[in-house]
């Protein structure tokens, strides 16, 4: 019974998994990162993918600070779109706009100007087109919103607001333009609203996708939620954004694949320095002809994003210290692109409750059959090493990521168990010879010529 | 944390109130509402022609009252054909010509030519920037007729759907107005014509705590409020009296003479005054005169049970039937274009069981019904039913 039991603890651990979203369960979490850092193989290097990055060396190039201004942002999205690149995806959130403070002060003086009726005269009408130039040239947010007009393959960030009071302002329903056509209910990531940038901004560009990240309690980022719930719509992250951007004859396929593990997938980590990178010091200050930036950026899909230390654009992944979290959203792009996507949710997570209950049922038989105890300790340890194996197999080969724990609890708990129980029964047998013994004690042999 | 559930307001200084049709219906571009940062037209915008341009100088005769949006980006998204060698922005720029030929500085607008969506023909848009200057507490949810807000009474200008709304604002509507406020905190409020309404305090603070303030000056406001954590406050105050939700769904009513009425639908509801304070629960009402202090609870009447029609369609107009509510004296039929009956709702007072739908209510309309006693209590409502109006 006992032992029946021990293996019932087992199957409650993958059961409760399998509850709770599927593995990684809450015990196996280092041991997944471990294994899904240094044994499964990463993501190979991509060839289409660039980081576009606002590094340390950009801000002192620029001579600006965080955030960036958005007459810059206007020049680096020109810039890119000299390139010609493939497609823009920003890992930023225009959600306020520009100050204007410069802006209301030349339009009072221009008010000013024509009351007086300064501008009707020659040098006044010359004064007055001049200050209208330059508040024009001044005007961050219209020279933003054309150059990604003029861009025409920008995807702007957006921010799924899960928090009660956020420090966002929320946009209504449709502001991020027209929502997946999705279930909403089984999703991972549920909001309560979604934040985008200015309108403008919205409008001139491509589209946006949500830049939210799913983090565990250890602070680990270990799935990347493809599509948001929100308010019965749904919206697409900035990877799915930009792969429907890419690729709008694989819609469905995209699709499907971006709801796999209820819309958010455990993610295949790619190997170090897998993603090209370019400072935005670069973009902007080198010579538009340049061939060395139209090899990096031509036809390309450039993924912008702040990486300069202290900017809290570092998101800590499986195995790793930290990455800049725009990278997260390259490799999401690129997992998708590819289907390597890992699942260990629905159907996976039954196999896996399965699996669990095929291994501690057959080696509860086998102990029954095992004479001793070395032979139930190695079949314990065949049977481990077999879930250990299919485990890995089938998380290597088709991404089916499978509770590992459960299983061996189940094992070492059973195994436990039938030691304690053999060495019982041997303890009883030893003490029943004991006893059989000082019943029927054996007569000591007399030596010769000695009387009893 | 506690959450209260969501809960009804309604101040009734006035009588029978017509919801005036929408206003926006008439203008050149088929109706206008500035919503989270887009002027969504009625129509889609052609990128050029004489209705484009006459729009165009309607949307900035409309900026023009909008102090409060400081910038317009006019977009013409148009098929790659078309795009070519800078047509596209040409376009773009033209229309923003128009918006400074009518007004608005040049300063103010920019023109962009973004990719057009496949497969859809080429069109105009347009989108603003507003003023960061102070968070808004509420935003125009719909509105029919003429409104106005401002901050004193003599700086009110035009209001349309989209509109934001500022902390100490007045908000008025016309005699023949009405519409919709959505606050910060998502409740909103329902001005009936020939009101006047500041907006006090509206703080909204960690774990769903909120402080709503609302002043009624003059007029009916009804209002659904969102839930709110432990320690929220929502006041509705006149001059006599200050309601505050505990909780629950219910109405007040404010009345000429100063004093109060409140009819608690569900849970428990205070009713303040200078000489004391009374609760009231769900199924009773209450009412403060000048100078006195709350009366006892009262039960409120049942919600009248509706004869018919229970929809389909008409073409002369059709009378509408309910059975007797015992106590009641008259009765309020209201009539909405929408089942929420958030805007664009008619409301009449009939003395017997039936009210026959005036000729020029043609198209579908939901109705309801509520009781109404001598002293001016309003019941439950009834159930909402439908007609179609197909002379």
């Amino acid at each position: 019974m006992w032992r029946g039991l021990a293996g019932v603890v087992g199957l409650a651990l993958a059961g409760v998994t399998a509850v709770t979203g599927g593995a990684p369960g809450l015990f196996e979490r280092a041991l997944y990162d471990q294994a899904v850092s240094r044994l499964l193989p990463g993501v190979p290097r991509s060839a289409d993918l660039v980081l576009v990055e606002v590094d340390d060396r950009a801000l002192s190039a620029l001579g600006e600070r965080w955030p960036l201004s958005r007459a810059t942002w206007a020049r680096a999205f020109r810039a890119m779109a000299a390139q010609r690149p493939a497609a823009v995806a920003v890992d930023v959130v225009f959600d306020q706009p520009g100050s204007r403070d410069a802006l209301e002060l030349g339009e009072d003086v221009l008010g000013a100007l024509r009351d007086s009726g300064l501008a009707d005269q020659p040098a006044g009408a010359a004064l007055v087109a001049d200050l209208e130039a330059r508040l024009h040239a001044q005007d961050g947010d219209a020279r933003l919103a054309e150059s990604l007009a003029e861009n025409g393959t920008v995807i702007l960030g957006a921010a799924a607001l899960t928090e009660d009071v956020s420090m966002m302002p929320p946009l209504v329903d449709g502001a991020l333009g027209s929502p997946l056509p999705l279930p909403v209910d089984s999703l991972r990531l549920q909001a309560l609203e979604v934040a985008g940038s200015i309108a403008p901004l919205r409008m001139a560009a491509q589209g946006s996708g949500t830049l939210n990240m799913l983090v565990d309690s250890d602070g680990v980022i270990r799935r990347y939620p493809y599509v948001v719930g929100v308010d019965g719509h749904v919206w697409p992250s900035l990877a799915l954004a930009t792969a429907l951007r890419l690729m709008p004859e694989q819609f469905e396929s995209l699709l499907r694949r971006a709801t796999v593990d209820d819309g958010a997938p455990l993610m295949r980590l790619p190997a170090p320095d897998w993603l090209p990178r370019v400072s935005l010091a670069d973009v902007l200050q080198a010579d538009p002809r340049s061939v060395g930036l139209d090899l990096a950026l031509r036809g390309k899909t450039l993924f912008v994003g702040v990486t300069a230390t202290g900017l809290h654009g570092q998101s800590t992944l499986p195995g790793q210290v930290a990455v800049p979290g725009v990278e997260i959203h390259a490799f999401a792009l690129d997992n998708l692109r590819a289907e390597r996507l890992m699942r260990s949710s629905g159907l996976v997570a039954l196999a896996g409750l399965l699996e669990t209950a095929v291994v501690v049922l057959l080696f509860g038989w086998r102990c029954r059959r095992a004479r001793t105890l070395r032979a139930v300790a190695l079949t314990a340890l065949g049977f481990g090493v077999l879930h250990v194996g299919l485990v890995g197999w089938l998380a290597a080969d088709f991404g089916w990521v499978l509770p590992l724990i459960p299983a061996c609890v189940g094992l070492g708990l059973m195994l436990l168990v039938d030691s304690a129980a053999r060495t019982e029964e041997l303890g009883r047998q030893r003490g029943a010879l004991r006893r059989l013994f000082v019943r029927y004690p054996q007569a000591a042999p007399v030596p010769p010529g000695e009387s009893r | 944390m506690t959450r209260t559930l969501p809960w009804l307001m309604v101040f009734a200084l006035s009588g029978s109130q017509a919801w005036a049709q929408d206003a926006a219906q008439g203008d050149a571009c088929g109706g206008l509402r500035f919503v989270n940062g887009r002027v969504e037209l009625g129509r889609k915008l052609e990128p050029k022609g004489p209705a484009t341009e006459a729009c165009l100088k309607h949307v900035a005769e409309a900026l023009a009252s909008r102090p409060a949006i400081r910038s317009v980006t006019v977009a013409a998204r148009l098929p790659d054909a078309e795009r070519l060698d800078g047509q596209g922005l040409a376009v773009a720029k033209a229309a923003a010509d128009v918006l400074v030929s009518a007004g608005v500085a040049r300063t103010r607008v920019s023109a962009v030519a973004p990719p057009a969506v496949p497969g859809e023909p080429g069109q105009l848009q347009l989108a603003y920037v507003e003023r960061p200057a102070q968070p808004r507490v509420a935003q125009v949810r719909a509105a029919s007729g003429d409104v106005s807000a401002g901050p004193g009474s003599d700086s009110l200008r035009p209001r349309g759907v989209g509109d934001s709304l500022y902390t100490g604002e007045l908000f008025q509507t016309s005699k023949d107005a009405s519409a919709e406020l959505e606050l910060a905190d998502t409740s909103r409020v329902r001005v009936t014509a020939d009101s006047l309404l500041r907006l006090g305090a509206i703080e909204l603070g960690a774990n769903s705590k909120r402080v709503v303030r609302l002043e009624l000056m003059r007029g009916t406001v009804e209002t659904v409020a969102a839930p709110g954590g432990e320690g929220s406050v929502f006041e509705v105050r006149t001059r006599g009296a200050v309601a505050g939700v505990r909780g629950t769904q219910f109405r007040v009513s404010a009345q000429e003479d100063g004093g109060s009425r409140l009819e608690t639908l569900e849970g428990k509801v205070a009713l303040g005054a200078d000489l004391g304070e009374v609760e009231v629960a769900g199924g009773h009402g209450s009412r403060v005169l000048p100078g006195a202090a709350p009366e006892a609870p009262r039960p409120l009447l049942t919600a009248p049970l509706l004869n018919g029609p229970r929809g389909g369609s008409f073409t002369t107009p059709p009378k509408l039937e309910w059975f007797t509510v015992a106590g009641a004296k008259t009765y309020r039929v209201e009539l909405g274009r929408t089942a929420d009956f958030a805007a664009s709702v008619r409301t009449y007072d009939a003395q017997g069981q039936a009210f026959t739908v005036p000729t020029d209510l043609t198209g579908k309309w939901f109705w309801r019904v509520l009781p109404v006693d001598a002293d001016g209590f309003i019941g439950f409502p009834s159930k909402i039913f439908a007609f179609d109006l197909r002379p």
